[in-house]
């Protein structure tokens, strides 16, 4: 039970983009459709479990003088990894993330997993907690980009990551009605603001009903 | 000439935070006094002039000859954290009034997405030395900018009566929203 | 060709390495000892985070 609440926290109490607002930088960058966030929550689980297992796995032996070097090249090396992997395997995913994926180095959630779970548990309880708050993550932004698309396109469509060819489902609802600046940048930060505003009401009411009862 | 509308474009239509969404993590987390956020701009400003042009000479003189391009982003990555503890070092050593206003955010700078994103953008962009240099003036310059004006607005929100679900966060981000469209307003002009 | 590229990489992680030490080796400038802590952000990077405090 207890390897599962470590799982289950990184999904909602401790949600790196809606709680702890972590990583908004790629979060908000990648999230004009739903075919990014997938490809980019993949790239950054698989990024967060390969971290979190080598400096798990290496947490005795580095010098806790210097960890903070060490973790950097480590995440450096994964990430170049999985950019060369997506190059390769899918250059349209990877063209349309850009610089994204690089910049998954300086993305806090990565290092500060590793500072703080990896270099003190062992090597099945981080992976479970990089799996947890990459779920966490990919869920985030699905939930962002669900939202940009839907208001900015008027339609929401999903392609296979693998192959931008392969239609996985493509509806459009109200493609009149479409609000245009949600795809660009001044609608993300509105978007995650709105839905910020919405936990924030949730958390504020189910306070107030604990305080009454 | 050329030279001056690339400062405007990267200093204001394509501005780091507003429309690249570089250094978020810095304009939502500092504190709301717009002299902490003038210091913070300053020391970005300085790191990334001088990372924008080591990275271009360590990229087209040593990677590059050594067909070792691959090696990129970890060269990069390193350089930054380097310099950065040079940077904090020479400050402590030398001029103890700078490092109490600005050493506070030395640190921050080494995962400051800007610093990273302007040494690749000005690789995948194909820019010759002076260009990289212009990039690596304007950028942050434009990332100060925005975080000085939103330091002033974050000031007055304080006082502000916002609504109990939107204080903190989220007022802020949609803050940034309306400044991004402000933004894309110049796009047209340039 | 790897050769160079793993001499390279050793140099700059050297460098690296040698400053983060001599940095943290610096004494701090008198009136700074006690620095405000910043809580500008979750950043784990940052030797101000009250994380690293904690520990020390």
């Amino acid at each position: 039970m207890k390897k599962f609440d470590i799982f289950k926290k990184g999904i909602f109490a401790e949600n790196p983009i809606f709680v702890l607002q972590l990583g908004l930088c790629s979060a908000l960058a990648i999230t004009t459709s739903l075919t990014n966030a997938v490809g980019m929550g993949i790239a950054v689980i698989c990024v967060l479990i390969m971290s979190n297992t080598i400096i798990s796995l290496l947490r005795k032996i580095i010098p806790n003088e210097i960890r903070i070097p060490v973790y950097i090249v480590i995440i450096a090396t994964l990430v170049k990894c999985v950019q060369m992997i997506m190059n390769a395997y899918t250059p349209e995913l990877y063209d349309s993330l850009g610089v994204s994926i690089p910049l998954i180095v300086v993305n806090c959630i990565i290092l500060g997993r590793a500072e703080a779970f990896a270099s003190k548990n062992g090597v099945l309880d981080s992976i479970l907690d990089a799996l947890g708050m990459g779920v966490g993550y990919l869920f985030a932004v699905l939930v962002i980009s669900f939202v940009r698309q839907l208001i900015g396109t008027g339609g929401i469509s999903l392609y296979n990551p693998l192959d931008a060819t392969q239609v996985i489902f493509n509806i459009e609802l109200f493609p009149d009605y479409a609000i245009g600046i949600f795809t660009q940048s001044a609608g993300a930060f509105i978007a995650l603001g709105c839905i910020l505003a919405f936990i924030q009401y949730l958390k504020v009411r189910k306070a107030k009903k604990a305080s009454v009862k | 000439m050329e030279l001056i509308g690339l400062f405007v474009s990267l200093t204001f239509v394509n501005n780091v935070v507003l429309s690249k969404f570089y250094a978020i993590c810095p304009l939502m987390g500092l504190s709301k006094k717009p002299q902490n956020a003038l210091n913070m701009g300053l020391a970005v400003t300085f790191v990334i002039f001088v990372a924008s042009i080591v990275t271009y000479f360590i990229y087209y003189y040593v990677l590059v000859p050594l067909e070792i391009t691959y090696l990129d982003l970890i060269t990069f990555i390193l350089v930054i954290a380097s310099l950065v503890q040079f940077v904090e070092m020479f400050l402590k050593k030398t001029s103890p009034e700078i490092y109490k206003s600005m050493g506070v955010y030395l640190p921050l700078i080494t995962t400051n997405c800007a610093v990273l994103g302007v040494a690749l953008d000005n690789i995948s962009a194909g820019y010759t030395l002076i260009e990289a240099a212009v990039a690596g003036l304007a950028v942050p310059i434009g990332f100060a900018i925005v975080i000085y004006v939103f330091a002033t607005i974050r000031e007055r929100l304080d006082i502000a009566d916002v609504p109990e679900s939107f204080e903190g966060a989220p007022i802020a981000l949609i803050t940034a929203g309306i400044m991004a469209c402000a933004i894309m307003g110049i796009a047209g002009i340039v | 060709m790897s050769i160079y590229a793993i001499i390279f990489l050793a140099v700059l992680f050297a460098v690296y390495i040698g400053s983060y030490m001599l940095n943290k080796n610096t004494p701090k400038p008198e009136g700074c000892e006690d620095m405000k802590e910043c809580s500008a952000c979750g950043n784990f990077a940052c030797t101000m985070n009250s994380h690293h405090k904690e520990e020390e």
